[in-house]
């Protein structure tokens, strides 16, 4: 019965015991001799006064036992939330890791998805070296150095290649900038009305550097009334067909 | 007044150790019942004894109030030993589980941290 009980609470029965027990006795002692116990019961209540000090004694070194074992627990608890905190300093080590890992794998996943997409539809280096050409020699990266206020030449987009684009074409007013209308006019139906076919537009790639096209039917024509200069009119030919020729090269 | 509730809650709560606890009931006990019991032929003296055995009655009174404060302030009294070294046993399993834990986290494999 005992065993179920807290330390504490039995010593603490057990000084009540003694207390009332010798409060028994004082009350014995005092009373009348009447009503005093007899010799072996007042034996009887000394032997009880004195079993029960002998049993707090016991429990009070009892109590000396588990204070010790308490002072253990203590440094294990101590040590507990000591390997706690580190277990809480490896766990965010471990989250920030996971994150890094997890961003470097998206990234890598995308770089392998362009190019799982680049060698489905691979482009040559010549290809790519003619389209680079295209664009430097229509002046579309920069504008040419001897360029003038007043020069057609400049880079993209220029009045002509934004109305000769998708954007340009569904319905915009043609706006007079200095242009003849006539030249515009025949210009947009050289590529969007009598666009010839992309068979017909061919580029030729020589050694030297030059890019050479020739666009079937008199389509160059149109040009040629607006601009003067010859190697201008050469470049803007190259512009005016740069949709179609894409659209060839994409094809591929 | 107020230092001394101060004072006094101080004390309930610092630990004691079971050295310091007084359970030395039994010679005061005795000292009464002997006084009692005693025969006195002055009155006066019976009367004076009379005092000292209630004073004594008093002080044992006492002496069982501040045992029991001091019983409330031993560490580790607050369960049986049987629950008490079960805890004990508790927490040592705790802490080599907490060990292998760490140890396991830090064999797991090394990162390079020379991105970061």
């Amino acid at each position: 019965m005992a065993s179920h009980l807290s330390t504490k609470d039995r010593l603490l029965s057990l000084i009540d015991d003694i207390e009332l027990i010798a409060k028994e006795i004082i009350e014995v002692s005092i009373a009348p001799k009447s009503q005093k116990l007899s010799a072996a019961d007042h034996a009887q209540l000394t032997d009880l006064l004195l079993a029960k000090d002998v049993e707090l004694k016991k429990t009070l070194d009892l109590a000396e036992e588990q204070a010790k074992i308490q002072q253990k627990m203590n440094e294990l608890k101590g040590e507990v939330d000591n390997k706690d905190q580190d277990i809480h300093h490896l766990q965010r080590q471990l989250k920030d890791a996971e994150q890094i890992l997890a961003t470097s794998l998206y990234q890598a996943r995308q770089k392998l998805a362009s190019i799982v997409k680049s060698r489905k539809r691979p482009v040559s280096s010549e290809e790519l070296i003619k389209f680079a050409h295209r664009i430097s020699a229509s002046n579309a990266v920069s504008a040419p150095l001897s360029w003038q206020p007043g020069d057609p030449r400049r880079p993209y987009p220029t009045d002509l290649e934004m109305r000769l684009g998708m954007i340009g074409r569904p319905s915009d007013p043609p706006v007079n900038n200095g242009h003849t209308p006539s030249t515009l006019n025949e210009l947009h139906r050289s590529t969007t009305g009598g666009v010839p076919a992309p068979s017909t537009n061919q580029f030729t790639w020589h050694p030297s550097g030059e890019l050479h096209m020739s666009v079937g039917g008199g389509n160059s024509v149109a040009i040629d009334g607006r601009s003067k200069d010859a190697h201008t009119q050469e470049d803007v030919e190259v512009m005016s067909t740069d949709s179609s020729s894409s659209s060839s090269s994409d094809s591929q | 007044m107020e230092n001394n509730t101060e004072h006094s809650d101080q004390n309930n709560f610092t630990p004691l150790t079971v050295q310091e606890v007084d359970v030395d009931f039994l010679p005061i006990v005795y000292e009464i019942i002997r006084s009692v019991e005693r025969d006195f032929h002055d009155n006066s003296a019976k009367a004076r004894e009379s005092q000292d055995c209630s004073q004594k009655v008093l002080e044992l009174q006492k002496k069982f109030d501040v045992a029991r404060a001091q019983i409330k302030r031993l560490p580790g009294i607050d369960y049986n030993k049987q629950d008490q070294l079960k805890q004990f046993e508790i927490l040592k399993t705790q802490l080599r589980l907490k060990r292998e834990l760490l140890q396991k986290y830090r064999n797991m494999c090394s990162f390079e941290t020379s991105f970061k």
